[in-house]
């Protein structure tokens, strides 16, 4: 089942609700089948500016604008998906699209809004790290989650994209990204020969492969000089000298782990093409497989504005200065409209590529991964209300929206 | 301190004044609750000799530094400033040099690390600066190799022949290296941990990896990569540490490390001897350019695209060499110049090759960097510069609007109200076919009085630059007109009227507030946080110091000599 829901009031809801103190995020019922109890992943799709509200809003059957409503989405035509959505058709029986939802803490917080606040706020539920918004007040839901599920040997998280503002390991500590697949591809897969295909390993007992498992006894020496450092440190040093410590641990487990363990079969080939399409496609595939292999449970992808060649807008230079900052002029919202498709395109291929990738129950990744769409702003530009969520992924089905705080 | 005479040429002043700092100001020293003696920074004496740098061609506007040669008293302060931080990763950019150093390196090794976080340009900030797991592993991998890459220069660090690594030899390594990769002397239980690591490696696989892994192992440790300033008092150690990294982004040298060895750098004197040494530096020219590119963002150049058509000349090689042309002038006007604020803002020394030669209107230039002067009616400082005006205008035509937005909050340190929403933010220069010039097309697009209520503000602060064009190429004429170069400032201490950009950088260059704003700046970068309200008066001091004249070098003198650079780092509250 999947569903378009509306709720009448901008709520607390989804995207705020998330980040509640680290509790488990709130999702629609999560379950369609008894043995699929929880979504095992999380991928968060990030995306600039704001998604114009009166492109993407959809009414199935003359729904009425003032009502609760919820509306299942499985049984559309793909004329009656909105021009911005219809590019998620494909992938209507796993979806979720929220209507109504705004970023509560965002909309609560003074100004600034929008392209700095929005972003600080957007997946942390926390108010401001530093007065001007951008620096967020702590983590976001993916790191949340991604300590909450990652296991030992795995990476907890993998950030990717080429615009890291939404993504916070904690109080003013944002993280960086990976922009290059190939380079995300070798943090993935850490073999020390770099990104491409896989090269399988092989039972190599030379002094090479012992100097690789080197490279992880020295990772293993100096972690507790972490440790007797941080004891002699205030709370917040001390807190970054230990997280520096558990990051050196995860990736001395990373490395330690032998390849022949990994079951994959097929890498994908990266490589990061200089085009945003090109990028997200290659993301999609890296997400794929490092799921499907196991190396991460949690990822992200961030992207920064998309050059107007990107997704076919002409006469125009920049989204920032010539679209973004208008609701009222129809061309501009054309515009913005296309814009918002062409990520919507790339939604659709983030899911294509985990449903394509079989699970042993006879489900699929994205059977068990949550993947979540949200923005910048919200529908109208510089705002953070009524943002434009999608969630896609398995065993989602339209239980009733719970009011969160 | 420094006096240079006319012709360029710097000597140290014989003898060392102290730089006075009362203990009101400072919270730290003695017991005076006497809040009103004055701060001295030094008087102006000496007389000139040495040979510093070649002269210029052609005088580049210095004034001597401090005008009278009379001391420059600094207001005293009644609340002490924030103490510098605890603990600071070090930044890509000192990672970088201190590796250069430390490995005997010939050039910076290419560290492909995250971007470091920023605040308000600059990447140095001590709370932004930690590690991610991308750091983590990006620095794992870059250590990896430069570690492998170090032991082919195996007679660097073990001191005994292939095959006879015996205890002493590892030792003397890891007592050796390992001081000055932690920049301390190490423990005897760090002493023998590392040669236990050392050994027990060289048994499982081989000398050579043993090498390697314990370089790689120093490397990736707290102490190499932190800089740990806590404690009750700074040894010696930790004052080499601050001073190396606030003048050279990098790691102490070996006078440094004596110093510190014999105890002698925790006297005051000779701390500010070392300092003024260190000024005097080709390191510290190196060290503090990041300080120029970082507080005007001149690296946005390097990502310009230019018309094709309008700006044929324009390549990213070309950016490049628009970006470098600004650090060198900063860099002249600072260590040749014995510059201030002042000549910075207004110096016509120019630095230029191939075609930068010909966006500045001369003949192009050959490969190699050339001094030149520019002309008085055209350019003064760095703000009239390639760089900092390509790097705020669009392919067409320059924005007033950003340039405008750019001096406001990075010169004059002055908060820029927010865009509004659902204005036209479009560019009025693309598909523009009317003989409006850029600056009527501006005004045209922000004449409602909704956008005016800003805009009367900001666009003063960039109108003047209408006089380069989006490439920095200096212009009067644009579509057959000849360009309105005037403006009215509101508010600020700059405010009246201005007619064209050497007016208007003049005016900025006598201004209390921008005097401040830079100076705050440097404090900023140097002390690694951003400033608060206890620091307001060390701003204020430094600022007037600046108005009056002093020397970009003085003023980081009078920083590194402050109680607050030798009291212990305090964490971030």
């Amino acid at each position: 089942m999947s569903s378009i829901i509306k709720p009448k009031l901008s709520r607390r809801a989804l995207v705020s609700g998330l980040a509640l103190g680290g509790a488990v995020p709130y999702l629609p019922s999560l379950s369609r089948r008894a043995e699929a109890a929880v979504p095992k992943r999380l991928l968060v799709f990030f995306t600039s500016h704001g998604n114009p509200y009166t492109q993407w809003k959809m009414r199935p059957g003359a729904k009425p604008d003032k009502a609760d409503w919820v509306a299942d989405l499985g049984g559309l035509a793909q004329n009656e998906f909105s021009d911005v959505y219809a590019p998620l058709w494909a992938h209507r029986k796993k979806l979720l699209i929220f209507d109504c939802l705004s970023n509560a803490v965002n909309v609560a917080q003074a100004e600034p809004k929008g392209h700095f606040g929005g972003p600080s706020t957007i997946l942390t539920s926390a108010d401001y790290g530093s007065a001007d918004g951008r620096q967020a007040g702590g983590p976001s839901i993916d790191q949340i989650i991604a300590k909450a599920v990652s296991k030992v040997g795995q990476l907890k998280s993998i950030e990717l994209g080429n615009n890291p503002i939404a993504v916070w390991q904690g109080k003013n500590a944002k993280l960086p990204t990976e922009t290059d697949p190939a380079k995300a591809f070798s943090r993935l897969f850490p073999t020390g020969s770099g990104g491409g295909m896989g090269s399988g390993g092989g039972a190599d007992t030379s002094r090479a492969a012992k100097l690789q498992a080197g490279r992880a006894s020295v990772l293993d020496f100096v972690s507790p000089r972490y440790e007797s450092m941080f004891k002699t440190f205030d709370r917040a040093d001390a807190a970054k000298v230990q997280a520096h410590r558990d990051l050196i641990r995860d990736l001395e487990l990373q490395l330690a782990v032998k390849r022949e363990t990994i079951s994959c079969n097929d890498l994908p080939n990266v490589n990061g093409g200089g085009n945003a399409n090109d990028r997200v496609d290659a993301y999609g595939r890296l997400v794929a497989a490092a799921f499907a292999c196991d190396v991460t449970r949690v990822a992200s992808i961030q992207m920064s504005q998309l050059a107007p060649s990107e997704f076919g807008a002409t006469g125009i230079s920049d989204v920032h200065q010539d679209v973004a900052h208008h609701e009222t002029n129809p061309g501009r919202l054309a515009n913005m409209a296309k814009f918002y498709r062409k990520h919507a395109e790339h939604f659709a291929t983030l899911m294509g590529h985990l449903d394509a990738v079989p699970e042993a129950d006879g489900t699929t990744l994205l059977d068990n991964t949550i993947v979540l769409w949200v923005q910048e702003c919200g529908a109208w530009i510089h705002q953070t209300g009524h943002l434009a969520v999608v969630v896609g992924g398995g065993g989602l089905s339209n239980g009733p929206l719970l009011p969160l705080g | 301190m420094y006096r240079r005479s006319s012709r360029g040429n710097v000597s140290l002043r014989v003898g060392l004044s102290c730089v006075l700092w009362v203990a009101a100001c400072s919270g730290s020293i003695g017991d005076s609750d006497e809040p009103s003696a004055p701060d001295e920074a030094g008087g102006r004496a000496g007389s000139s000799g040495g040979t510093g740098q070649p002269g210029s061609g052609g005088g580049g506007g210095r004034s001597p530094a401090g005008g009278t040669g009379g001391s420059i008293v600094l207001p005293s302060c009644t609340q002490a400033p924030n103490a510098w931080p605890a603990l600071r990763r070090l930044s890509t950019d000192e990672l970088a040099n201190t590796l250069r150093d430390l490995l005997a390196l010939p050039d910076r090794p290419a560290l492909e690390l995250p971007a470091d976080d920023q605040r308000e340009g600059f990447a140095n900030d001590a709370e932004l600066l930690r590690a991610s797991a991308a750091f983590v592993s990006s620095f794992e991998l870059s250590i990896s190799g430069l570690a492998e890459k170090a032991v082919t220069q195996r007679s660097r660090y073990l001191n005994c022949p292939v095959g006879k690594e015996d205890a002493a030899c590892v030792r003397g390594f890891v007592e050796s290296f390992g001081k000055r990769a932690f920049r301390r002397p190490l423990s005897t239980a760090e002493v023998n941990a590392f040669t236990g690591f050392f050994t027990k490696t060289k048994n499982e696989i081989d000398a050579e990896a043993a090498l390697s892994l314990t370089l790689s192992a120093f490397l990736q440790s707290p102490e190499f990569v932190y800089r740990n300033e806590a404690g009750d008092k700074l040894d010696g150690y930790q004052l080499a540490s601050r001073l190396s990294y606030s003048l050279w982004q990098s790691m102490p040298d070996d006078e440094l490390f004596a110093k510190a060895d014999d105890g002698s750098l925790e006297d005051p004197a000779v701390l500010r001897q070392q300092a003024l040494r260190m000024l005097e530096d080709g390191k510290t020219r190196a060290g503090l350019s990041a300080f120029h590119r970082q507080w005007l963002s001149l690296d946005r150049v390097d990502t310009k695209t230019k018309d094709s058509a309008l700006f044929p000349s324009w390549t990213p090689a070309l950016a490049e060499a628009a970006r470098e042309e600004s650090e060198r002038f900063a860099a002249h006007v600072l260590f040749d110049k014995g510059g201030s604020f002042r000549d910075l803002m207004t110096s016509r020394t120019a630095f230029v090759k191939g075609e930068l030669a010909a966006l500045y209107g001369l003949p192009s230039g050959g490969a190699d960097w050339q001094e030149v002067e520019l002309p008085a009616s055209e350019r003064a400082g760095i703000l009239t510069r390639v760089a900092f005006q390509a790097g705020r205008g669009h392919s067409l035509n320059g924005s007033p609007i950003l340039r405008g937005i750019s001096v406001m909050e990075r010169v004059v340190c002055e908060p820029v109200p927010k865009a509004l929403d659902n204005v036209d933010t479009s560019n009025p220069a693309e598909n523009n076919s009317s003989n409006k010039t850029n600056r009527q097309l501006f005004e045209e697009r922000t004449a409602p009085q909704l956008c005016q209520n800003c805009h009367s503000t900001i666009d003063p602060f960039g109108f003047a630059f209408e006089a380069y064009d989006t490439a920095g190429q200096y212009r009067r004429e644009e579509k057959g007109q000849v360009i309105d170069v005037s403006g009215t400032i509101k508010g600020t201490d700059v405010e009246g009227p201005y007619d064209g950009p050497v007016a208007f950088v003049e005016k900025l260059a006598g201004s209390a507030q921008a005097q401040r704003c830079y100076a705050g700046h440097w404090y900023q970068f140097l002390s690694g946080r951003p400033l608060t309200d206890a620091d307001e008066c060390r701003k204020d001091g430094l600022g007037k110091a600046s108005a009056e004249g002093m020397s970009v070098l003085d003023l980081l003198d009078v920083i590194v000599s402050s109680p607050e650079f030798t009291s212990p780092g305090r964490t971030a509250p």
